[in-house]
């Protein structure tokens, strides 16, 4: 597949199709069998990676299944995928009614085993997470109750929804700080005029968006008063 | 047993596609997973920001939806700054002195196009480093190294699982550090609640009183340009708005290089008007700005660029009549 191809699919699956001509882009893929899988293969990788639900609906194996078998280069997985059908099918055979093992599938056996711990992990951290947000939504309603304050109280109790703080001394203002190379002394006015032209920017421009939380933590993150 | 067996390895082999996934990308096309994923995931952490040995702890909760994001960053010493962002607003809060600044909040599809690659590879040099952890979790490294003293170099730690920024450095010119941002802590919930992302009614109170939203649209004008431009920095657009600062529209220009970019902002008012403006450099960890006075106007040029790059730039700025 081209770097044409699959930045086209990205563009599709972030629903950024202002850049794209949707008839073309959606006629491509279906005419391609690559692009198909590959699209269901992005799909069920993101629903993964995203923890949403979908990890945990029992249609998962069928899907993840479906996808594989989709997926020329993965050639022992198809395998594994034709094993499943067989799997299903002999599942209706009493227990009682013992077959050979062979030896691949013995090694199946061990690499599912290891597989069940990579599982478990994906579940763990679902669970993990949904635990943690759930802490925080209990959190939310109390600190929620709290913040109907005046400033004050909430300076005096910093809080973020969700998140308990611990209580903080407040330093005097210093605001952020611009150094001024031979200035003996700040200059409040041309530092808030900065700060405005630094938001403006942060906001304004193309590149901001790699740098993730950076801009703003260096508005406001500033707090050590200059050296006397 | 079969069944389950199967099914454990067919996730095994799902997860291990999506590592496989992303271990296949260039650097480039990593960074471009990144900025979607700071953009779109729902996250939720503390990290640190550390320059010249001061250290910041913020807390930050970040969520995605149709419109566009919510953001809410909290500092973590000293006084009790925040920054807010939604749809419409982003509003940073200094809460002992009640000083606000507000600015449009710009979804980022609204922004202008930079063109061509990230890295223009004769301005950048972009790779691979090696694989490291972050906040408990396995990361790529992406360096970026720049060819001339003209720009920052950056050294990125990218999530292998979700693609989400989790550490940054900005580095000199001889790859020393500058400043860095790093997460302790961080957590994907699947949603957020809309209200945690809610300024308060007091806050309100401050952001109407300092923020008279301009009446007027931005304008495209073709007012600025440059004498000479430090290498690799191109003109991305040109707007002439009016801004909280000023009581006229002032112009506003984005240069980038691909990688960083500058504001330069020219703000049309005589000299005999013009207050004290603080000519010269200044500077806040990593981001320069550079300031100085025409007979009609005020020019400054900031960005995340060294001091040379931001004068040099404002210094070459020519106003057509």
């Amino acid at each position: 597949m081209t770097t044409d191809k699959r930045e086209t699919l990205s563009q599709l699956m972030d629903g950024e199709w202002q850049d794209l001509d949707p008839n073309d882009s959606v006629k491509s893929i279906c005419n391609d069998d690559e692009l198909k899988s590959t699209w269901s293969r992005y799909h069920i990788i993101r629903d993964v990676i995203k923890n949403e639900p979908v990890a945990f609906n029992s249609s998962l194996c069928d899907r993840i299944s479906a996808a594989i078998d989709d997926e020329p280069s993965y050639s022992n997985v198809a395998v594994l995928g034709a094993q499943t059908k067989t799997s299903s099918d002999e599942s209706a055979t009493p227990a009682t009614q013992a077959k050979p093992t062979s030896r691949w599938q013995t090694g199946l056996t061990g690499l599912g085993l290891a597989a069940c711990v990579a599982m478990v992990t994906v579940v763990g951290l679902n669970y993990w997470q949904q635990d943690g947000f759930d802490n925080s939504a209990i959190q939310t309603a109390s600190a929620t109750n709290d913040n109907a304050s005046s400033v004050e109280r909430v300076v005096a109790q910093p809080t973020i929804p969700g998140v308990v703080l611990p209580q903080v001394e407040l330093v005097a203002n210093t605001g952020t700080h611009w150094v001024t190379s031979g200035a003996q002394q700040r200059n409040a006015a041309v530092e808030k005029r900065l700060n405005m032209l630094l938001s403006q920017h942060i906001e304004n421009s193309p590149t901001a968006e790699r740098q993730g939380m950076l801009p703003y933590s260096r508005l406001v993150g500033y707090d050590t008063a200059p050296a006397e | 047993m079969r069944k389950i067996v199967a099914a454990a390895f067919l996730a095994s082999a799902c997860v291990l596609s999506a590592a496989s996934t992303f271990a296949e990308e260039s650097p480039e096309a990593l960074l471009k997973e990144m900025s979607r994923a700071l953009k779109n995931l729902n996250y939720e952490g503390s990290f640190v920001h550390v320059q010249n040995g001061n250290v910041e702890a913020m807390r930050i909760v970040h969520s995605s939806d149709g419109e566009g994001e919510l953001e809410r960053m909290l500092s973590l010493n000293g006084e009790a700054r925040e920054v807010f962002r939604n749809h419409s607003m982003v509003t940073c809060i200094w809460p002992d002195s009640n000083s606000v600044i507000v600015s449009d909040s710009k979804s980022r599809k609204m922004l202008p196009k930079i063109s061509g690659a990230l890295g223009k590879s004769d301005l950048y040099e972009i790779a691979m480093a090696k694989p490291d952890r972050v906040a408990g979790l396995h990361t790529h490294v992406i360096d970026i190294k720049p060819r001339d003293a003209f720009r920052y170099g950056y050294k990125i730690w990218v999530d292998k699982q979700t693609s989400m920024l989790l550490r940054s450095m900005l580095l000199d010119h001889d790859n020393n550090p500058i400043e860095q941002i790093m997460f302790t802590s961080i957590s994907y919930p699947e949603t957020i609640d809309p209200s945690r992302f809610e300024l308060s009614d007091d806050y309100k109170q401050l952001t109407l009183a300092n923020y008279p939203k301009p009446d007027k649209p931005d304008e495209i004008h073709n007012k600025v340009s440059f004498t000479q431009l430090p290498a690799g920095y191109e003109k991305v657009s040109e707007t002439y708005r009016p801004m909280p600062i000023d009581d006229g529209p002032i112009s506003h220009v984005l240069l980038s290089d691909g990688m960083a970019s500058v504001s330069v902002y020219v703000e049309y008012v005589k000299q005999s008007d013009q207050k004290d403006i603080g000519a010269g450099p200044s500077s806040m960890g990593g981001m320069n700005a550079y300031m100085y006075s025409l007979p009609t106007a005020v020019i400054t040029a900031v960005g995340e660029v060294p001091a040379a790059t931001v004068e040099s730039i404002a210094m070459s700025v020519a106003l057509s009549e």
